[in-house]
């Protein structure tokens, strides 16, 4: 007699968790803005209604023109349709907060992981590197890689290596972004692997790295996607600013490299800057009102 | 002799956003001066948001909705803020379950009880030490110059427990609320603490009302018992009649399930301890009539669709069971 | 009667550190264990009472090296497991894992939140393989059936359980992998009144049923007459009494064991609670006392329980009690 399968599943912790986002407010805006710009970046190419380098306007001496049938946005000094260039900004925006906190979740559950596991000597070391990484000022460090591996690379084969300089800034955000998340992973690696289920883990005789994977790890992540989620919207954030002061990639289009073009000429083409910080607004709290809803979400403050 | 306090009818119902859950759907009892009533029941009995529904201190989003409750002939509903803060720590004092959450870890033992002091009396500050020095002396708290500059972690458990019994009586209360005082505690020490609670309650005649899940504390402490169940009292009478000659059907399988200290088990070849079925209810989704009916070994029909009323089966003793003589309302 | 498991001189030691910029000194010891021997026979239940700091859940935790004891040795099936739990035949280890289980008190925290039932139970048969991968599913309705629960249960999580039913999860896991000895840490305390009968019940039957071995620890005097033959009664981590049952609860030799019981209130409002009052607090286990470690407190401390301490000495009939002056 095998078990009996029900007629109908009961919901797993995740399905619930879903159900109680859906019910938080600001979680679902959240969830919402990320989707609209998602869907932006998937379907840009056909969204867009001109080439991403199309400069065609400053050629009719409309460029700097305010917005119109022709371009909804307007255009900018450079002759670029502002439209175009958020649209296209999207999918660098994304690409960098999610390649961003890809890199700094791997390091930082791995040192947090593994320091809250082995305690003792590991955690000690584990963590006077984390606080070396966390007092290096991250910003100024991009920046001078940036700017260090710019004057490198010129003549060499790496120049034609497509987007060198974003993959670049993204690996170094990534690089410096892992301490809050390995702290974060440190202290629910300690927390769980006292509990009593862990142990009971070990009394059946279960190996410690099946222990790591198949008990602490998943119980450990709800904790950090919330971390993880704030930390897309800051990486987003930190690339802005980096090419908001003109270290950015010139091949790609961004956000911040369009405030960097047009900030000057806010009085008279507002529509080319505030498209671009709009966009960024929206992308930014779209990640921290799903941080928000998330942590609601699995740890729900009212208990039955 | 007029009750000190009085509760009757209370209703208190919990609002979540999944629904309203009545926690608390009539409970009943009362206190006359220099008694010790015991409140009985486990978990979900709603004993413990009864006893913060007598100081009006119901979290929420939980709220009282219904019910009566006098205390010294003042209508504790009707009561304003203002009133209710006097009230609070000088007539009505409350001791909670575990010392350790109980007291202000970043403040010392002396500040603490010396704040409380001032806040109602506005004595002066040297007067109000010699005051809290006086009274952890009643608590059997040697040495109390010294642990008044101590904060809560450098004490044990009994020792946190004391401080907080010598908040309490402070300001000479007329009632005390005790919530499971002596739940976290070593039993030694328990049995301290009983003592002591005893002997003050004794000396300085105050009544009190002793909130527990534990029989053998109640039989010990109580002059009269209340058992609830789910919300609702089931049987209220003198501590001898609960424990001899119990009517209410929970009240007896309470009663039978524990298993006791001072009972051979050993001339059963299988000892087996007699179990009330199933479990206690959800109270978002509560039993219709009688709460107890799922699990009561003699419900019948009518046990499910009416809900028994108290019914006075002897002078001081009350039932609520359909089967010992309650009038049912339909629910 | 040849003992299934034997204790001897099982030591745990804490050391006390203060912090520094790296690791930090040690500025004293916790003897959380000391020196703990006994043996429990097959079939029997034998209990660890205590307070809380007399050491029993760390000596339970040691024996199954939940917590590396600091020295001692545990005896099961011929071997000493806690050295094959240091060593590194993982196979061996396996089949010690398979004789000697445990269960948990907190029955919140004993179970993997993110798992069903099904997937906690099935963890056993994965690590073990004692039973063709085929036929898990049916021991693991039987198991579910075999505790009270019911097979479509597996299928559910922890949260939509009582604490009950949890607990009953938690001692088809510790059966899973057909113990013969299992220690049961507290497996009441957390449960309600009406509840624990029922989970009390099912423990005893069990033990008769399925010819278990039962190391239970508590320190609720009541369910320990109900379902212990022996008892061993500890204080700042040593055993000061040990003896059958009955004898132990009718007449306590040992003061602390007396003032213990007598300090249990009793459901009967007609019965005399008055108990013996120890002096003082409990010491800290930083400090135990020097000669008796129970002097301090004992109402019956003569002077040369103040320089020797005494040893746990037969006295009569299958009893043991470490005092000079016993009662």
């Amino acid at each position: 007699m095998a078990l009996p399968t029900p007629k109908q599943r009961p919901p797993g912790q995740l399905q619930q968790g879903w159900q109680r986002l859906r019910r938080n407010r600001s979680g679902l805006l959240g969830l919402i803005l990320i989707t609209l710009v998602v869907v932006v970046a998937l379907l840009g190419p056909w969204l867009a209604p001109y080439a991403p380098d199309d400069q065609s306007a400053m050629l009719g001496f409309a460029s700097g023109g305010a917005p119109s049938w022709a371009h909804w946005l307007g255009t900018d000094r450079n002759g670029y349709d502002v439209l175009t260039r958020v649209i296209y900004g999207a999918p660098t925006a994304l690409a960098v907060g999610l390649g961003a906190m890809l890199v700094a979740a791997l390091i930082g559950i791995l040192v947090g992981g593994i320091a809250g596991y082995l305690g003792g000597v590991a955690d000690e070391m584990l963590m006077r590197l984390t606080d070396l990484f966390l007092v290096i000022p991250v910003f100024v460090m991009i920046l001078a890689v940036v700017r260090l591996f710019g004057i490198v690379v010129v003549g060499t084969w790496l120049e034609r290596v497509p987007f060198l300089n974003l993959t670049t800034i993204v690996l170094l955000l990534g690089l410096f972004g892992w301490p809050p998340i390995a702290r974060l992973a440190r202290a629910e690696f300690l927390r769980l692997k006292g509990m009593d289920f862990v142990e009971a883990a070990r009394c059946i005789g279960a190996q410690p790295l099946d222990i790591l994977f198949r008990h602490i790890l998943p119980n450990a992540l709800p904790s950090l996607a919330v971390v993880i989620a704030l930390g897309i919207g800051g990486a987003i954030l930190s690339e802005s600013m980096i090419s908001f002061l003109g270290f950015g990639d010139p091949k790609a289009v961004s956000w911040g490299q369009l405030l960097y073009f047009n900030y000057q000429v806010l009085k008279v083409s507002p529509w080319a800057v505030l498209a671009p910080g709009g966009a960024i607004f929206i992308t930014v709290l779209g990640f921290n009102l799903l941080a928000d809803g998330l942590s609601d979400a699995f740890n729900p403050r009212l208990k039955q | 002799m007029s009750d000190l306090l009085t509760v009757d009818g209370l209703r208190v119902h919990f609002f979540a956003r999944s629904g309203i859950a009545p926690v608390v759907d009539g409970i009943d009892f009362a206190i006359r001066p220099r008694e010790t009533l015991g409140l009985v029941g486990e978990s979900g009995s709603g004993k413990t948001m009864a006893s913060l529904a007598v100081l009006r201190l119901v979290p929420p989003p939980a709220r009282i909705v219904g019910g009566s409750m006098r205390f010294q002939d003042r209508d504790l509903l009707a009561l304003d803020d203002a009133a209710m803060r006097g009230l609070r720590g000088k007539s009505i004092a409350m001791i909670f379950q575990n010392p350790a959450y109980s007291l202000n870890p970043i403040l010392t033992v002396g500040d603490q009880l010396i704040e409380i002091l001032r806040w109602h009396e506005g004595i002066s500050r040297a007067a109000a030490r010699d005051r809290v020095a006086e009274l952890l002396r009643l608590v059997g708290i040697a040495d109390p110059l010294h642990r008044l500059r101590q904060f809560p972690h450098e004490l044990s458990g009994g020792m946190k427990q004391r401080i907080c019994i010598g908040r309490a009586l402070l300001c000479n209360p007329a009632l005390i609320l005790a919530d499971e005082p002596t739940t976290n505690l070593d039993v030694t020490i328990q049995a301290q603490i009983l003592d002591l609670l005893e002997e003050l309650r004794e000396r300085l005649h105050m009544a009190m009302l002793l909130v527990s899940h534990d029989m053998g504390l109640v039989a010990r402490m109580a002059h009269r018992i209340t058992v609830v169940y789910a919300g609702r009292t089931c049987e209220t009478a003198d501590a001898r009649s609960i424990f001899h000659a119990p009517l209410h059907p929970y009240t007896r399988a309470l009663l039978d399930s524990a298993p006791r200290v001072d009972y051979d088990y050993e001339h059963e070849v299988h000892p087996v301890l007699k179990t009330i079925g199933g479990r206690i209810p959800n109270l978002a989704e509560p039993p219709g009539g009688c709460r107890f009916h799922p699990r009561c070994p003699e419900a019948t029909a009518e046990c499910a669709q009416l809900r028994p009323e108290p019914f006075q089966v002897a002078p001081g003793h009350i039932v609520s069971c359909l089967k010992r003589g309650s009038h049912g309302l339909p629910t | 009667m040849t003992p299934l498991v034997r204790v001897e001189h099982l030591v745990k030691r804490y050391p006390v550190r203060k912090r520094g910029i790296l690791g930090g000194r040690t500025v004293g010891q916790i003897k959380a264990v000391d020196d703990v021997s006994f043996s429990v026979a097959a079939g029997e239940a034998l209990a660890l009472v205590g307070e809380s700091g007399c050491g029993k859940t760390t000596t339970a935790r040691s024996m199954l090296h939940l917590v590396a004891a600091t020295s001692g040795e545990v005896w099961f099936d011929g071997k000493d497991v806690l050295s094959v739990f240091r060593g590194n035949d993982r196979a061996a280890a396996l089949r010690v894992r398979r004789g000697l289980q445990y269960m948990f008190q907190d029955p919140y925290l004993s179970l993997n939140p993110r798992w069903t039932i099904g997937q906690t139970l099935r963890e056993p048969f994965r690590v073990h393989r004692h039973v063709p991968e085929a036929d898990w599913d049916d021991r693991i309705a039987a198991l579910l059936e075999r505790v009270g629960l019911e097979p479509a249960h597996a299928w559910r999580y922890p949260h939509e359980f009582s604490g009950g039913q949890r607990q009953r999860v938690g001692v088809a896991r510790a059966l899973a992998v057909e113990p013969q000895f299992l220690v049961l840490d507290e497996p009441v305390s957390s449960l309600d009144v009406s509840v624990r009968a029922q989970i009390l019940n099912l423990l005893v039957e069990l033990r008769a049923a399925l010819g278990l071995t039962y190391l239970y620890i508590s320190h609720d005097l009541a369910s320990v007459r109900f379902i212990a033959h022996r008892v061993a009664v500890m204080y700042l981590g040593a055993i000061v009494e040990m003896a059958p049952s009955e004898m132990l609860f009718r007449h306590p030799l040992h003061h602390y064991t007396h003032a213990l019981l007598s300090a249990v209130p009793v459901p009967d409002p007609d019965a005399r609670q008055t108990h013996v009052a120890l002096r003082g607090e409990p010491p800290s286990a930083m400090n135990i006392p020097a000669g008796c470690r129970f002097h301090t407190r004992c109402p019956a401390a003569l002077p040369q329980c103040q320089t020797t301490p005494p040893a746990l000495t037969p006295s009569g009939a299958g009893r043991l009690v470490a005092c000079h002056n016993p009662r």
